[in-house]
């Protein structure tokens, strides 16, 4: 096995660990956010109908409220696409250095 | 180091580095008007119990500037998904601020109730435009 073919292999190594640790945070992030979302909307759903059937809020001041949370789950899919377009850039710059160091641990 | 190495290493860093940009950097700019104009919008909401007329001017000069941070996020480069979240704020049809006020303006005022609700969504709605730029501070971009 030439040196360059051992380079090869210890990096490939280097970023299967890279791409564990970089990513499962994330997606368990993720994971946990869309969760909380839902228990959150559940709540104040609960709160609005009980608002509109004591009639402290109106039918349309009602509507306006649960449109409000289409916007917002619109609002946040955007940001989650920015922030993993982010994490991307995050890992593009770890692989560029891993690259270079795991080259100079086998050549220099 | 053998001369091929460092050429295929170097190789590939260009290509990593400067093949793929896929985000505008974090904007110092934006995270400030962003935060200021949800004070702002928080501050009207509360107020939309009362009656739209006495607020008209105020709320003009806000929907100014907000309509100048919608153009200032655009006018970024790879910045779609914050120009988009701003698309939302600012679309008079949608159910977000610039929504909210026509239904204010429409209705005259609304109930105390209500503008309590609403005040607690439209903070979210701007949260995740202030989340979202940032959350590019972490990538040193």
């Amino acid at each position: 096995m030439s040196d360059f073919d051992k380079y090869f292999d210890k990096l490939l190594k280097n970023l299967e660990d890279l791409m564990k640790n970089n990513w499962k945070n994330f997606l368990d992030a993720a994971e946990a956010d869309g969760k909380a979302f839902l228990l959150e909307t559940k709540g104040d759903l609960k709160r609005w109908t009980r608002l509109l059937s004591n009639g402290e809020i109106t039918r349309e001041e009602f509507e306006l409220l649960v449109g409000s949370k289409e916007d917002l789950l619109k609002l946040k899919a955007l940001k989650k696409l920015g922030l993993t377009k982010v994490r991307m850039q995050m890992f593009q710059t770890a692989v560029i250095g891993l690259i270079i160091d795991t080259a100079f641990d086998f050549f220099l | 180091m053998k001369w091929e190495t460092r050429v295929i290493t170097i190789a590939f860093a260009f290509l990593f580095y400067f093949g793929c940009n896929y985000i505008a950097p974090y904007n110092q700019h934006a995270y400030e008007q962003t935060t200021s104009l949800k004070v702002e919008a928080l501050s009207l909401v509360a107020k939309a119990s009362e009656p739209y007329s006495d607020h008209e001017k105020e709320i003009e000069q806000f929907k100014l500037r907000m309509l100048k941070a919608r153009e200032y996020a655009r006018g970024i480069p790879k910045n779609l998904e914050a120009a988009e979240q701003w698309a939302i704020l600012t679309n008079p049809e949608g159910r977000s601020m610039f929504g909210f006020l026509g239904f204010w303006e429409k209705n005259k005022q609304v109930s105390e109730m209500f503008a309590e609700e609403y005040k607690k969504e439209i903070e979210k709605h701007f949260n995740a435009i202030i989340e979202l730029e940032a959350g590019k501070i972490s990538s040193g971009s």
